[in-house]
């Protein structure tokens, strides 16, 4: 059964990445995409196909694995089944920053809104973590009633911002709250590789001791597990993964939360199964989310967000239903 | 009291501006209109301290529950719908009728109807090119149907390639910016415009921009961008760049940082 | 042979809940019983014993080195504590859960191997959980739990064995399987430290009895001598009855009626 699954996912995966090269958008036919991925086509296909859909799609890749992968975690971490970028706040301190700085840096310095992105995300993640410390340390109910606190004074932050934006800027500054991966360049993608790999070894590392922490803090630490350690590194290791997401693609909801679940009812929980799984299935959603948000309406894009709530949500619930 | 500053430069228009108690934050044309009580348009209390006994406003800009809260108080309101044209014309006859002075803007309606003719007429054996009204850069956000800016384009012998039934400002894929349909793209002409185009210019996704292929209109900003009488004047200039764009065809150069000039070997009308 | 011994050791949680001076020591091969009315330190004793509650003064040694020495993997592979209850957050099967137990011995790299395979089924067989290996822990009722997770403690082969309430949740056959399996450590050589409310247990196990009031220990010795009817009047306040068994030994009746 997981053998089979494992095909299926590398499957629709591979499909997605030549679909999303080959018809991800209006200004080339198939057959001239084709011919780019052949070697043939003229340079400005080669543009079109390089510059324009690789990196887009290299981006919703590696956010979507990022988003996943960090859900993943945390629901292990925290032991609870809701924990997710989005509920945690980091999410949110990420948009609410980048809003900020859409809204109301001098347009030359629009090239920062990553950056702040980055910084809210960091912040909103240390003010969790401040929250949530207790005599004993952040417990995971702690961690998670500071995360709602934080996420509401974010989205609460982002409403007033929203308000006060120039009316110009307003249709961008929505644009930027719901997410999306049309603006992926190649740098784009560098950047977001520090936010990936060092995170990524972390949660392998510590993924043995996250399945033990999803039995209760206590009874990890009887089975050896150094809990302090292991709650700091791997809550700054997710927080960093959602960061880098929410800051060159907006907030894309669901995924986070969503996919380890798919995953965990297939593969079980074991982390060192489910991480590289949700990765490609995060990834997968993500990918498929986007080509579907440009095509659907084409030329019009839909907030990637929609469609991934949209694709994941009854998938979700169809699995939950039967799964006993 | 009119509640925005196209409705605003409309009543100037009409010659009726000593009707005006106070104008939106926002009116700044004409240059008497500044000199008005302001007032915040998304603030009832704030409206009402002015005692207005007519209140004018628009579809584009304000808050229909604003509207419907102050008409529930009593006072008279006005409406403007500015999604067309010739919807533009109507409201300037709306307003004219709800301040009592019906043959103004029976008049004003008719000049500007006339005007549009006019310019259009000048295109009209030109042929159409594909383009887009650029509302926002990165992400692209443009004018679709639906908004007076696509007629805009229509009269200026632009098909607009955004697609309805999205919204009325829908997000495209960047992507669409490498189109071989698109020919010709119109800009309302600010800060934040020119700067953005100065990023996507400098990215690949902005190669069709700057290699010529497509032409570049750049409209005053603030007619562009106002439904209100000038909106005729952004059409004039708009079919002027447009000629000046196809007669240039004729004898290349190269304009440098924005080009305004379409393909070299694009047939000649 | 002294495994673990706690030395005027004083800790806990900080403000309420805690246990002062606390010297025992828990031998190979030897069952320690902790009794005591509610809240008296009991369980934080057993956590402060596994090295997860701090010291505040005096010391636990673990094959005489005191705890905070040893790193928390070094200390799980000798010392396993079982606790009351545990919280799934997730449906795991029970083999899984059981398959934690070698974690200590694992690290964070170690691939299971078919000794690993071989302690997880044991531990299984010794609870009767064999033909549960594959249902979901969300299945199953509280006394089934309460195996699962003492089948994680076995798995592990500690060399100290702390049982926290082990019987809370066990109908009387399981009561006897558990009696059973922590005979068998026993025999292996596996120091025990049991908490238990049921003085009959505790009668039944236990070489030695350590009677805790407050966070103090108010009495120790052998079980025969140590619970009698004083100590619970004394300390458990209440006027309890003892029945004599054939044996010599005695059945405890609390005073219900």
């Amino acid at each position: 059964m997981t053998r089979a699954a494992d095909a299926l996912l590398l499957v629709a995966l591979s499909a997605t990445i030549l679909l999303a090269l080959l018809a991800g958008g209006p200004a080339l036919t198939a057959a001239d995409a084709a011919r780019v991925l052949r070697g043939e086509g003229t340079e400005e296909a080669a543009v079109v196909v390089f510059h324009l859909r690789l990196p887009r799609l290299l981006l919703a890749l590696a956010v979507g694995a990022a988003l996943a992968m960090a859900g993943a975690a945390l629901q292990s971490l925290l032991a609870n089944p809701l924990a997710d970028p989005f509920l945690l706040g980091i999410s949110g301190g990420g948009a609410a920053s980048a809003t900020m700085a859409f809204a109301f840096l001098p347009m030359a310095s629009l090239g920062l809104v990553p950056a702040a992105a980055i910084a809210g995300s960091a912040v909103a993640t240390a003010l969790v973590w401040w929250m949530a410390s207790g005599p004993l340390g952040p417990s995971p109910t702690r961690m998670i009633l500071a995360g709602v606190a934080v996420n509401a004074a974010a989205s609460a932050v982002i409403l007033v911002v929203l308000a006060a934006t120039p009316s110009p800027r307003l249709p961008g500054a929505l644009a930027v709250t719901m997410g999306s991966f049309a603006g992926a360049t190649p740098g784009a993608v560098l950047w977001l590789l520090p936010y990936l790999v060092p995170p990524v070894a972390v949660l392998f590392h510590y993924g043995r001791d996250l399945g033990l922490l999803a039995t209760g803090e206590e009874s990890a630490a009887t089975l050896g597990v150094d809990v302090g350690v292991v709650r700091r590194r791997v809550f700054l290791a997710a927080a960093a993964l959602s960061g880098g997401a929410v800051a060159f693609a907006g907030i894309i909801g669901f995924v986070g939360l969503i996919t380890p679940h798919l995953c965990r009812l297939v593969w079980g929980h074991s982390l060192r199964r489910l991480l590289p799984r949700a990765a490609l299935a995060g990834a997968l959603l993500c990918a498929a989310g986007d080509h579907l948000a440009r095509v659907l309406l084409a030329p019009t894009e839909i907030p990637v967000g929609v469609i991934t709530a949209a694709l994941g949500v009854p998938f979700f619930v169809a699995l939950l239903r039967r799964s006993a | 009291m009119a509640l925005a500053p196209d409705v605003t430069e409309i009543v100037f228009a009409l010659s009726a501006a000593d009707r005006l108690v106070a104008v939106a934050e926002t009116a700044d044309y004409p240059a008497a209109a500044s000199r008005l009580p302001r007032v915040d348009s998304t603030s009832v209390e704030a409206i009402l301290a002015h005692h207005p006994d007519l209140v004018l406003a628009t579809t584009a800009g304000n808050d229909p529950r604003t509207v419907s809260l102050l008409s529930s108080l009593g006072i008279r309101t006005c409406t403007v719908d500015p999604s067309s044209l010739e919807r533009i014309a109507e409201g300037f006859r709306l307003i004219a009728e709800v301040l009592g002075i019906p043959d103004r803007g029976g008049e004003l309606a008719d000049s500007f109807r006339r005007r549009v003719q006019a310019a259009s007429s000048r295109v009209r054996a030109l042929t159409p090119k594909g383009g887009l009204y650029i509302v926002w850069w990165e992400p692209l956000i443009v004018a679709g149907p639906g908004t007076f800016h696509h007629d805009l384009l229509a009269a200026a012998g632009i098909v607009n390639l955004a697609p309805g039934g999205a919204g009325r400002y829908p997000r495209l894929n960047p992507e669409l910016l490498l189109d071989h349909r698109l020919e010709v793209v119109v800009v309302p002409d600010d800060e934040d415009s020119r700067t953005g185009f100065a990023r996507v210019a400098a990215a690949p996704v902005g190669r069709r921009l700057t290699s010529g292929q497509v032409a570049l209109l750049w409209l005053p900003a603030d007619p562009a961008s106002r439904p209100g009488p000038r909106v005729a004047d952004a059409l004039e200039e708009l079919v002027e760049k447009r000629l000046a764009g196809e007669l240039a065809l004729a004898r290349p150069l190269n304009q440098g940082f924005v080009p305004r000039l379409s393909t070299p070997g694009a047939s000649v009308p | 042979m002294t495994l673990l011994a706690a030395r005027d050791a004083t800790g806990g949680y900080r403000g309420a809940f805690s246990v002062r001076e606390i010297s025992l020591e828990a031998d190979a091969g030897r069952c320690l019983a902790v009794i005591g009315p509610n809240g008296a330190g009991k369980s934080t004793l057993l956590r402060v014993l596994a090295g997860i509650l701090p010291i505040s003064a005096g010391t636990v040694l673990l094959a005489g080195r005191p705890l905070e020495r040893w790193r928390r993997r070094e200390v799980a592979r000798q010392v396993t504590l079982v606790p009351q209850s545990v919280s799934f957050a997730f449906p795991l099967p029970v083999q899984e859960v059981v398959a934690q137990g070698r974690a200590p011995h694992l690290g964070p790299w170690r691939p299971p191997t078919a000794r690993d395979h071989a302690a997880v089924q044991r531990a299984m067989a010794a609870v009767g959980l064999e033909e549960k290996a594959h249902v979901s822990v969300f299945h199953l009722s509280g006394g089934e739990r309460q195996r699962v997770i003492l089948a994680r403690a076995l798995a592990a082969e500690p060399r100290i064995l702390l049982l926290d309430e082990p019987a809370a949740a066990l109908d009387l056959l399981h009561q006897e399987t558990l009696a059973w399996a922590v005979r068998q450590r026993l025999k292996e050589g596996v120091g025990v430290v049991v908490v238990a409310h049921d003085l009959n247990l505790a009668l039944a196990l236990a070489d030695e009895v350590l009677v805790l009031q407050q966070g103090r220990v108010v009495a120790r010795g052998e079980p025969g001598a140590v619970i009698s009817p004083e100590l619970l009047r004394e300390v458990f306040k209440v006027e309890a009855e003892f029945i004599p068994r054939p044996d010599g030994s005695c059945v405890i009746l609390p005073p219900l009626r």
